[in-house]
């Protein structure tokens, strides 16, 4: 089911809170966030620890820890509404129509279960109908699909036995066996060799572009995003800061914090001076965030950033901030 | 109930009660351990006798905190030695590795495998029969387990970071064990004390029923259950009072290593 | 007691190895190599990058420069063999930086306590000495006198990181060795921690090991750099040199491999999988592993005949300059390198024929 990078909505996020309980004290995780996963885009979300993007997207599949809990907004999937799904109803969503992939592919397979089993697996729950020879056959093409030389060795051999860039390749397999309209990538390309990496980022582009499967791609690294995505949300401490289509962003940032964060990376021109690293630290859980919480560190901070949350603006059709301070004219590029 | 403090606060509340009346007992007791009325056997507990009387005229109240007084000192001096003991074989034998370590383990393994009770009769046999005789019994019965956690603690924590770290900053062999692996054991390895507390106990109790622990005069709760059993149906209460004891303080020490593990791994 | 010629680290003919037992009761212990003939030198207050992919080895030559693991061969610090040096004096030579801050400390300690260990391993000053030393060091690190007595669970990240770096610069070590020191960090508090390494050394007085599997990183801090791949140093040379001029085929594709700033990777959903990965591939193929060859051999696009033996080091850099070692057969030629590749015509492709031609 291929569909066109339309600018439709598949997965809208609207004024989504989540909260996080430690002991008897509540905190705030993720603080009223709107964005939306366009039909075939891939839309990366950026941040560093503690922006909340990992914690969003568990509660996009369903998996938030007993710890989190969502306190407010809505998740709708092609119209749906996400949030108080029955167990049943999620069941019959995962793996179906939306799948995920994690950082660490050691993890994420089974270290008893052979990788034909695990990859048929969800072929086989979600589509019991499908004979044994018919999921067979699907899972050798999903495997070949992947860029896995010798499907017809692979299903046999179990996790340990395969490298880590095959094994994330073996996961992808797995995500997208059921053809998933929405995959959600969790840092899938950290915990792998740069050397890998690019394989493993050209495989996720490909699947995109030729199945028309729409990505959340998530990852701390703006360069990794770079490469991938479409459009992409910059998320600060719970917050979204700005949002945009990843030219833009990465030429023109507005927001001081996507500013400080590529000034952050060490790239060619750097060399021999001091790197204009943002003071500070993020927020842990337990401190107290300003209604921006990029205040405190934020060079261009007012008094009012301390005050109220932050408005959207409109910095052209698609690119927005979420910043008190008025004009934002085009940024530098750092690199 | 999350992170102990119920466990907790009815351990210590428990276990205060029978230390104190430990503690009491050795200032004061209603009535003397050997006093006899011949006037009163056997009689129900009551405002005289709280616990009533065994077959001899004895107060059983008083035996029983006095009792009580000998048990805890037995587990104590048992549980403390064997710490002490076990500590540094389990440190030596955690970090030390490789020959050492086997050989450590299997004598542990050896003395493991022999049933308490056989260990207990052997060493009492040989070094005839005494108040500190059952207490290196128990020890020697307790020493496999208290060494096995220690030496798991010292495996895990000897590769740890901030072990490496100190290690690079100079620090000798000795001084990572004391000052940076052993504090960080110390917390599991307090509530299995404190578990380690009621198990001799219990152990106590049973050698002395079977003869082998406190010797009479000296009144001790396994003791007083094993000369109750002949009357056990006429004087109920005579074995119901150490049966009591020994299950209140088992219940709080359990309790308070219940409480701080909890309070540890939370 | 220093080397005139003001070498800090000199290792020579490092090996190491362990032991697989393999998973059955029955699989013999197998022998296997994890360092190859290691041999390199850092100058004295120089910033030396040793940059790999994981399972390269670099972190196991990390170990064994700390003395922590054993090795065969030797490595000299200041002058002196390091297995032969009591701990106390090469501890107060040779000092660390570890990847995990939150590990690194333990956490029933005090920064305080934390930063005064060093001191106190080696009897260095009254107690009140070791305060004033203390504070002066978090000062240093920019943490105010007042973190002494927290623990490290109040600290972020960033925070212990310099905690960390502040005690490893506690014994004025010559020698520091980072193993990924800002890799477990967020990308701006990794950055402020790389300005504390540049700040803290601003007059050079140690020299800095820096291990990382991040080729930006190492370029930026460091002055020299180490490629490593499989247990063995591929090509070490300026940072400059190996950024700008890089000779071995892996430290190629480890540098086309960095996502980069002015490319995506597009897809219009015409090709197949396997048409574009062709096109990665004139950096890199498969082949059957050979033992006995150059380590990069079954990855290496214009791998040869000769190629099945394991190459020597060869130096590419004229006389003047810092040397720029490579260890591979094929590579440009530049002023008299003794390069193995010139003796025989029949064992080059048309494609490095052509290469050498063009120098």
């Amino acid at each position: 089911m291929s569909e066109e990078y339309s600018g439709e909505s598949l997965l809208k996020v609207q004024d989504l809170s989540i909260s996080i309980r430690e002991g008897v004290k509540t905190y705030i995780a993720v603080d009223r966030i709107s964005y939306e996963v366009q039909k075939g885009e891939i839309l990366g979300m950026v941040g560093e620890s503690g922006c909340g993007k990992t914690v969003t997207n568990l509660a996009v599949m369903g998996l938030l820890p007993p710890v989190l809990s969502i306190s407010g907004g809505s998740i709708l999937y092609d119209g749906r509404e996400l949030t108080g799904l029955s167990e049943e109803e999620r069941q019959k969503l995962s793996g179906n129509e939306i799948s995920m992939i994690y950082q660490e592919p050691l993890t994420s397979l089974n270290p008893l279960i052979r990788i034909g089993d695990q990859v048929g697996e969800s072929l086989l729950i979600h589509h019991p109908e499908i004979g044994k020879e018919e999921r067979n056959a699907r899972v050798l093409q999903a495997l070949m699909e992947v860029g896995l030389p010798d499907p017809k060795e692979v299903i046999r051999l179990y996790p340990h036995q395969l490298s880590g860039g095959m094994r994330q390749r073996v996961c992808i397999a797995m995500a997208t066996i059921c053809r998933p309209r929405l995959m959600i990538a969790d840092e899938p390309t950290t915990a792998l060799d740069v050397t890998v990496q690019a394989r493993v980022l050209r495989l996720l582009r490909h699947i995109n572009r030729k199945y028309g499967m729409s990505m959340a791609f998530i990852s701390h690294d703006l360069a990794v995003i770079r490469q991938i995505c479409d459009r992409v949300i910059v998320m600060y401490a719970g917050k979204i800061v700005e949002e945009g289509p990843v030219e833009d962003i990465l030429q023109n940032p507005a927001h001081e914090y996507t500013k400080g964060l590529m000034r952050s990376i060490p790239g060619f021109d750097s060399k021999g001076a001091d790197l204009p690293a943002i003071p500070g630290h993020v927020p842990s859980t337990e401190e107290y965030r300003d209604p921006c919480p990029f205040a405190p560190r934020c060079p261009k901070a007012q008094e009012i950033c301390r005050k109220e949350a932050p408005p959207m603006i409109l910095l052209s059709e698609k690119h927005k901030i979420y910043c008190h301070t008025g004009i934002h004219p085009a940024g530098n590029t750092p690199v | 109930m999350k992170n102990g403090k119920w466990e907790l606060r009815i351990g210590f509340l428990l276990a205060g009660i029978v230390i104190f009346l430990a503690v009491l007992s050795i200032f004061w007791t209603p009535y003397g351990i050997n006093e006899m009325d011949k006037t009163a056997r056997m009689t129900a507990p009551s405002l005289e006798h709280l616990f009533g009387t065994d077959n001899l005229g004895r107060d059983v109240f008083s035996r029983a905190i006095v009792g009580g007084r000998f048990t805890l000192l037995v587990a104590i001096s048992t549980v403390g030695a064997c710490t002490v003991i076990s500590t540094i074989l389990g440190l030596i034998a955690g970090y030390v590795g490789g020959a050492v370590d086997e050989v450590i383990m299997r004598l542990i393994d050896a003395v493991n495998s022999f049933p308490g009770i056989l260990i207990a009769l052997v060493i009492v046999t040989i070094m005839q029969q005494g108040n500190y005789t059952i207490v290196i019994a128990l020890c020697v019965m307790f020493i496999p387990s208290f060494t096995r956690i220690v030496r798991t603690g010292t495996l895990q924590y000897k590769d740890a970071d901030f072990v490496r770290s100190n290690k690079v900053f100079g620090d000798s062999d000795l001084r990572l064990l004391l000052v940076h692996i052993f504090p960080n054991i110390l917390p599991l390895l307090l509530s299995s004390v404190i578990v380690g507390l009621s198990n001799a106990i219990l152990a106590e109790s049973g050698m002395s029923y079977l003869g082998l622990g406190i010797q009479p005069p000296a009144p001790s709760w396994g003791r007083m259950l094993y000369e109750a059993q002949s009357f056990l149906f006429r004087a109920p209460w005579c074995a119901l009072a150490p049966g009591f004891m020994i299950v209140v303080t088992i219940v709080a020490f359990n309790c308070i290593g219940d409480g701080l593990k909890k309070r540890f791994l939370a | 007691m220093k080397e005139e010629n003001g070498e800090i680290l000199e290792v020579s003919h490092v090996n190491n190895f362990y032991y697989d037992n393999g998973l059955g009761i029955l699989s013999k212990r197998k022998k296997k190599q994890v360092l190859h003939d290691v041999s390199f030198t850092i100058h004295k207050d120089e910033f030396f990058g040793l940059v790999g992919e994981s399972g390269c080895g670099k972190s196991t030559l990390g170990n064994a420069i700390l003395n922590l693991i054993p090795f065969e061969g030797s490595i000299r610090v200041a002058g002196a063999e390091a297995s032969a040096t009591d701990r106390k004096t090469f501890t107060s030579r040779v000092q660390a930086v570890f990847q995990d801050p939150m590990s690194a400390l333990n956490p029933r300690k005090t920064i305080g306590f934390t930063l005064r260990e060093p001191l106190r391993a080696h009897g260095i000053g009254t107690p009140g000495e070791q305060t004033e030393a203390v504070n002066r060091m978090l000062e240093r690190i920019g943490l105010n006198a007042s973190y002494a007595d927290r623990y490290p669970r109040e600290l972020s990240g960033g925070q212990r990181q310099r905690v960390c770096i502040g005690a490893a610069l506690m014994l004025k070590p010559e020698l520091v060795i980072a193993d990924e020191a800002v890799s477990a960090l967020d990308v701006s508090v990794g950055a402020q921690i790389l300005n504390l390494f540049r700040d803290i050394d601003a007059q050079r007085d140690f020299a800095m090991l820096f291990i990382s599997h991040n080729l930006n990183v190492v370029y930026y801090l460091c002055d020299r750099i180490a490629v490593m791949y499989r247990g063995r140093i591929v090509e070490l040379g300026t940072a400059d040199e190996i950024y700008r001029n890089p000779q071995h085929p892996y430290t190629k594709l480890l540098l086309a491999a960095i996502p980069d700033w002015n490319s995506r990777i597009e897809d219009d959903g015409t090709k197949t999988l396997e048409e574009l990965e062709q096109e990665d591939a004139k950096l890199e193929t498969v082949r059957e592993d050979v033992p006995g060859a150059c380590c990069f051999y079954h990855r290496c696009p214009n791998a040869c005949e000769k190629c099945r033996k394991c190459p020597e080091t060869v130096n590419v850099a004229p006389e003047e300059e810092e040397a720029h070692l490579v260890s591979c057969f094929l590579q440009q030629k530049k002023s008299q390198p003794k390069c193995y590749a010139e003796d025989s015509d029949t064992g080059k492709t048309k494609d490095t024929a052509a290469e050498s031609e063009r120098s």
